[in-house]
């Protein structure tokens, strides 16, 4: 390479770059783990291997997603830059906690979790729910006291319209956790993002 | 941004001549004027090349007669530099000037939230009365705290804002002005780069002070990065 080429080359890297200013921040391992049974209820969900077709597994769960700027809106405004904000659910998983024994997911077959809105928690309006995770025990393998979930990629400020709170369903399929009662987490695995372009 | 400028610097260097002067001797130079040695000679203000030489070029480049191009330059090789500039701050450097047409610098930066290092190259090709230049920086700021042009709302806000390190290049056209061993002054701009790493652990308790109710974050590193627009302004003085 001459020396006009290796002038010319970076010289043509800054022009092309002033089109392609922008500013960003994000990160991409971000988990939030959420009780299913409140405190004063340590073991709060109906196990007993009971049969289950497409009906919940857990109770409606709300998520607070916290009052961050970046989750207000998929859009927001930070001086003379918009922003386009997203949160990306990776992956969830399900977690029995409690008893510590005799309890776990193995017969569970399938699971779908979703969004969902205007507290339509069994999904009678398909536009009430949004899945935003799976699982399927016949690709992902059976599962024990842990049940992971795949995410769909939905932006989850998109569900939220900025809201500060994400409500959730859990449906499945095949038998409960053997234990009368049991008690769990559902961790989201996520990833934040907030990009702005300009001029 | 100087378009023109750039247009103008990338046809010249495409063809091998600086602007102004004709890049085809033999049809430009009328008959019985001057050659094209002689004409470079005339614009740069120095010696024609010596007889049977066919690159003219080369004297333009400032080398005695029959010296290497490699050859260090004659003169004054270091200079001090002060700069001023957005983002990248201000700039304390020393500059070395192997060759007429290439500077190397290296010193310390400030910008009011932190202090850094950054070093650099800057490319001259053409000796002109304005001349043109391609520079390219980059560099490391130390520790920072934002928290002096920002209100947090909480100490883990505080917290995340307090340590502002960052790393930064920046790659610009510049104008200098002035005498090549003494005083420049020089303005440049172009475009610069920041990127920064947020500490995880600052992160999640910053998340977890805004959640507010059920529920724990954890979150890893996060990462900032942005491509901008720089500008500059500063002068160096060549001192040895």
């Amino acid at each position: 390479m001459n020396r006009a080429t290796a002038l010319i080359l970076p010289l043509l890297f800054a022009l092309s770059g002033l089109a392609g200013c922008y500013a960003q921040v994000e990160d991409p391992n971000v988990s939030l783990t959420h009780d299913l049974c409140p405190q004063a209820t340590p073991l709060c969900i109906p196990g007993g291997s009971a049969s289950l077709s497409l009906v919940n597994l857990v109770p409606e769960i709300t998520v607070g997603l916290g009052s961050s700027t970046l989750l207000s809106g998929t859009t927001t405004s930070a001086g003379p830059v918009t922003l386009n904000n997203t949160l990306i659910l990776n992956d969830a998983v399900l977690t029995l906690v409690a008893p510590a024994s005799g309890a776990d997911f193995s017969g569970v077959t399938s699971v779908t979790l979703s969004a969902i809105a205007n507290n339509d928690t069994s999904c009678t309006v398909a536009t009430d729910c949004t899945t935003i995770a799976t699982y399927d025990q016949s690709t992902d393998g059976v599962a024990g006291k842990t049940l992971p979930l795949k995410g769909s990629g939905v932006n989850l400020i998109s569900i939220t319209g900025g809201g500060s709170e994400l409500a959730l369903s859990v449906r499945a399929n095949g038998t409960a956790p053997a234990a009368a009662m049991w008690a769990g987490t559902v961790t989201l695995d996520m990833s934040v993002k907030a990009r702005g372009s300009f001029p | 941004m100087p378009l023109s400028l750039a247009a103008s610097m990338a046809i010249a260097l495409a063809v091998g001549t600086p602007p102004g002067i004709p890049s085809d001797p033999e049809s430009s130079a009328p008959s019985g004027g001057p050659t094209r040695e002689e004409s470079i000679a005339s614009s740069a203000s120095i010696d024609p090349a010596p007889s049977g030489s066919t690159r003219g070029e080369q004297k333009l480049e400032g080398g005695d007669p029959g010296e290497p191009w490699y050859a260090l330059t004659p003169g004054k090789k270091l200079a001090l530099a002060v700069e001023l500039g957005a983002p990248q701050g201000a700039a304390f450097e020393l500059v070395f000037r192997p060759w007429w047409w290439l500077r190397l610098n290296g010193g310390f930066a400030y910008n009011i939230i932190g202090t850094g290092i950054r070093g650099g190259v800057s490319v001259a090709p053409f000796r002109l009365p304005v001349t043109p230049t391609l520079n390219f920086d980059l560099g490391h700021y130390f520790s920072g705290d934002l928290t002096t042009f920002t209100s947090s709302s909480n100490v883990y806000e505080e917290a995340l804002l307090h340590d502002a390190a960052y790393d930064f290049w920046s790659l610009q056209l510049g104008l200098e002005f002035g005498s090549r061993d003494g005083f420049l002054f020089y303005t440049r701009a172009g475009i610069a780069h920041l990127s920064a790493s947020l500490s995880g652990q600052d992160v999640t308790n910053y998340a977890n002070s805004q959640l507010g109710g059920q529920g724990t974050y954890a979150a890893g590193d996060a990462n900032f990065s942005a491509l901008i627009p720089c500008f500059n302004v500063g002068f160096l003085f060549f001192v040895l």
